[in-house]
């Protein structure tokens, strides 16, 4: 699974975030009292600025401590009467609709059909949830002003605080409701695609080997293929103890079991196992080392732009290596399993179908003690699954290089490091750790190809947590993003025109899927310079790398993006990254669970935004003639 | 609309709503209300130093042609509009304190009314507004629904309402936290001679009960019949204010007419009437319609713009 924006353990975060988010407040409390004292100016002249701008301060402070709960619940709940009675249910009847069709485009015999179909309906609710509540949230109260209605709500004991707040509560109750119903329909949609079964015919599909007297219970007796169904079949062993394997194909595998009616014999095949996952796994930290012997933090670049993975050169010393710390032997009594998906690089050209072979070892980090735990063969965006055993051989273990902290310090040549030629058996935990602390490396052994890795390429497998419930939980990414667009709808809508609003939230919402781009041209990162250059370059059939003559026009257009990109580095600012809400449905699609971690980061993130947003439209709101 | 409109104020709302009730329930000072535009320049100056007192347990009518500056005053009052200049006063709380409304019933000229629901939703809505308690709440909506007449029509949703309906459950909703001041704009606009007989008699109940009321309406005789006391304004300026019984008597003419007198006495009167060839039915100072008088301030305003000296009407 990638995941680009790897999110950090909360305690470490949670202080770097507060002192950041108390400083964004602050800086936003002083702008708008500075607004505030501007507007009293304007208003009322500068005689009244300060006694106008106390009172202000006190009516504020009354209304949140007179906030009144009965009152914000009573608006959210007319928002929601206001959303059931003008059909906002259209858009779950539309995701029916797209769901009853996407069976035609969506391409079951795909090799991991779980995450197209998982893919599918995440990012459609998700696309289908955001235009709800972008309608929901920017028409609401612009139309409750233009037909004067707001008049007989704000005529009653109502605070502008908890308009908002029965806004925002009411909108995000219409919103999970239909985000539920979404996920229900399609959890069952993406289980009855996703479901299947063979036909196993004994003596067409299955053939029996001649019967021998005396067999080990491991040798196979019969075996054979499945017939074919969502363009894959199985293949099938039946062991001499009875027990049949069925090949795993496109990340599944079913149960056969065989049924005597006298001389006849059925094969019936189960239901497929394992096509959606929620794994959990243990990540390292990741490192490389260079032919050299040096230890780096990036391997070789293979001229890839998409520069998430690094790569190491087959045939030589050069290793990925991941730390994994805490290792406990009591939660891995039999070994650990890892899993890993290495990205293959070939420098040559071959059959392209074949795969390129690497080595796994094991290595204690304070004493250099090296196993050779086996080798493997890598195809891209194929995930291997490979079994440390605790029980290591003494054949497998071998001295190794002791890794170069600095560039500037002379690589020691090889060491033994704790070898007793007498011991035949070496314990993972015992003599591969240290203190918990174990080195999976991971070497190419092809000459002229490379392996290519990224931090969460290789995990060790703990144990699979429950899929029904990680499906819901990747529902939690939508239902944030979610709230932190209805938010700014309900902001934009205090003051702008529905339209307007709408509009202006809609580019928001694009802002903030694009985020990483504003922010790339806002720091100069993209080529072509800003959007003004890039026009320019447009228009005059430039290419990006030329530079642009010195004239003035292109001082004028340097500076003119000077000020875009201050503007778009503010907007980059104070919009949060959706694509970083991506990670939900990556999580799920990837078969893997979402880790308490990321909800709770992600959890309190999207609070961060929605407090200061909140605030902001009751300032907003509180300050405006509700007539006019 | 024939039942009563009051229920125990305890059950109503906060605790500001039992509060002591001020004599003087509006009070204005030099308000003042100037419209600018989005660049800050003076676009109309809607009311000029308004000064008026408005007593607890009065009919107070607020006249006017259109752009004098009735619906201002009536947003000022409200807090819907910010003064430019001077205070408001309601029920000894400043018009932007929002607990104001907690004794405030108003009925805007049109019914700005939430179409997509039903009346018995539209007053349940209000009624959590003032977070009366479920039993409180489902009583008082069925006693206002019975009020205004709209109980075969509880559970329509008001898109379907005609505009005497909508006049009708936007009365209800105006009354549902028992208000002491009642702000009515147009009250009679859109009833049909019935409803506007009925709403004119809820009027005078709501004065019976001791509540202040205040209206403004462009149907004269509706204020004269409802009304204690008036203020008329135009192009912004407070015009003239006093009880309708002083600005429309008409101080130069008198009007006799009498029962019960003695033989004699009648025969004096008569003598002097016949020596005068007339008949003898009161005897009194007339008094003028409203709409005269209205009239004649309007027509003396335009020929003397500026401060109009009060009570020179016909009086």
């Amino acid at each position: 699974m990638v995941i680009e924006h790897p999110v950090p353990p909360f305690f470490d975060w949670i202080t770097i975030a507060a002192v950041k988010w108390v400083f964004a407040i602050g800086v936003l409390a002083v702008l708008a009292a500075a607004v505030s004292m501007i507007l009293i100016l304007i208003r009322r002249g500068p005689g009244s600025v300060f006694p106008v701008f106390c009172r202000e301060l006190r009516g504020g402070l009354s209304d949140a401590v007179h906030l009144s709960w009965k009152r914000v619940f009573a608006i959210a709940r007319l928002m929601v009467q206001e959303s059931i009675r003008k059909k906002v249910v259209v858009v779950a009847v539309v995701f029916l609709v797209l769901l009853m069709f996407a069976g035609w485009f969506i391409d079951p015999t795909n090799k991991n059909p779980a995450a197209l179909y998982l893919n599918f309906v995440l990012t459609t609710t998700d696309y289908l949830v955001l235009l709800l509540v972008l309608f929901l949230s920017t028409l609401s109260l612009p139309a409750e002003f233009k037909s004067k209605t707001i008049f007989t709500v704000v005529t009653k004991p109502v605070r502008p605080s908890e308009i908002i707040l029965g806004r925002i509560l009411g909108l995000t109750a219409v919103g999970s409701a239909i985000l539920i119903f979404m996920a229900v329909l399609s959890y069952f949609f993406v289980s009855m695609s996703l479901n299947h079964t063979h036909k196993l015919i004994d003596n067409e599909d299955i053939t029996h080997e001649a019967a021998v007297e005396n067999v080990s219970p491991d040798t196979v007796v019969a075996h054979g293929k499945t017939q074919v169904t969502n363009g894959h079949f199985h293949e099938v062993e039946e062991y001499a103890d009875g027990t049949i394997s069925v090949a795993e194909e496109n990340n599944h595998t079913h149960t056969v079991k065989k049924i005597t009616e006298g001389e006849n014999v059925r094969y019936v095949v189960g239901p497929q196992r394992g096509t959606v996952q929620a794994k959990v796994p243990i990540y390292g930290k990741i490192r490389f080392l260079d032919s050299g012997g040096y230890e780096k933090d990036a391997g070789i670049s293979v001229g890839e732009e998409w520069e998430y993975r690094s790569y190491i050169g087959g045939a030589t010393s050069e290793a990925v290596i991941w730390t994994f710390e805490n290792l406990d032997p009591r939660r891995f009594r039999d070994g650990l399993p890892v899993e890993m998906t290495i990205s293959v690089y070939r420098s040559h050209k071959g059959n392209i179908e074949r795969t390129i072979m690497g080595a796994l070892l094991v290595r204690n980090p304070a004493t250099g003690l090296t196993a050779e735990i086996g080798s493997f063969n890598s195809e891209k965006y194929r995930t291997l699954a490979m079994f440390i055993p605790r029980e290591i051989d003494k054949s497998k273990v071998k001295s190794a290089p002791s890794i170069v902290k600095h560039r500037q310090e002379t690589p020691q040549t090889e060491k033994e490091f704790n070898y007793d030629p007498a011991k035949e058996k070496y314990d993972l935990f015992a003599d591969f750790t240290d203190g918990g602390k174990m080195e999976i490396w991971i070497q190419c052994v092809e000459d002229g190809q490379y392996f290519g890795a990224a931090e969460p390429d290789l995990y060790i497998r703990t144990r699979d947590a429950n899929v029904f419930f990680n499906f819901f939980k990747g529902y939690f990414g939508i239902w944030q993003q979610m709230i932190i667009l209805l938010s700014f709808g309900i902001l934009f809508s205090t003051f702008l025109s529905g339209p307007v609003a709408m509009f202006s939230t809609f580019g928001v919402m694009i802002a903030a899927f694009c985020r990483e781009l504003l922010m790339n041209i806002a720091f100069m990162r993209e080529l072509g310079g800003g959007p003004f250059e890039a026009w320019e370059r447009l228009i005059t059939h430039e290419n990006l790398m030329s530079d642009l003559s010195n004239t003035f026009g292109t001082y004028l257009i340097k500076f003119f993006d000077l000020l875009a990109s201050g503007l778009l580095c503010f907007i980059g600012m104070v919009i949060p990254s959706f694509t970083e809400y991506d990670i939900y449905t990556n999580y799920v699609a990837s078969g893997f669970d979402i880790p308490l971690n990321t909800l709770a980061v992600h959890g309190l993130t999207t609070l961060a935004y929605v407090v200061p947003l909140f605030v902001v439209a009751y300032l907003i709101l509180r300050g405006r003639e509700v007539a006019k | 609309m024939s039942q009563g409109t009051n229920i125990p104020a305890e059950q109503v709302g906060g605790s500001d709503s039992v509060q002591a009730l001020p004599d003087i329930v509006v009070e204005t000072k030099n308000l003042t209300k100037i419209y600018r535009d989005f660049w800050g320049r003076q676009k109309v100056r809607a009311l000029k130093a308004l000064d008026l007192q408005i007593h607890r347990g009065e009919v107070f009518g607020l006249l006017g042609p259109n752009g004098s500056g009735k619906t201002t005053t009536m947003k000022l009052l409200l807090g819907l509009l910010f003064p430019t200049s001077g205070e408001v006063n309601i029920l000894g709380r400043p018009a932007g304190d929002v607990a104001k409304n907690e004794r405030i019933g108003y009925l805007p000229e049109e019914s700005y009314l939430y179409r997509f629901l039903n009346a018995e939703e539209t007053l349940d809505f209000y009624g959590r507004l003032f977070k009366m308690s479920g039993p409180v709440r489902r009583q008082r909506v069925s006693q206002l629904i019975s009020m205004v007449g709209l109980e075969s029509a509880k559970k329509r949703q008001l898109r379907e309402y005609s505009k005497g309906m909508t006049r009708r459950i936007g009365l209800a909703q105006a009354l549902i936290n028992d208000p002491d001041l009642v702000i009515l704009d147009e009250p009679t606009s859109g009833l049909d001679p019935i409803g506007t007989r009925n709403m004119k008699d809820l009027i005078l109940r709501l004065k019976e009960e001791g509540k202040t009321v205040i209206m403004c309406s462009h149907l004269l005789a509706d204020v004269q019949d409802v009304c204690d006391r008036i203020g008329i304004l135009y192009q912004g300026e407070l015009k003239e204010l006093g009880s309708v019984d002083d600005l429309l008597k008409v101080g130069d003419e008198t009007e006799i007419r009498a029962s019960g007198l003695s033989e004699a006495a009648k025969e004096r009167i008569k003598a002097v009437i016949a020596e005068e060839h007339g008949n003898l039915l009161f005897c009194g100072n007339p008094t003028t319609s409203l709409e005269n008088l209205f009239l004649d301030i309007i027509e003396e305003s335009e020929a003397r713009p500026g401060k109009r000296v009060r009570g020179g009407g016909n009086a």
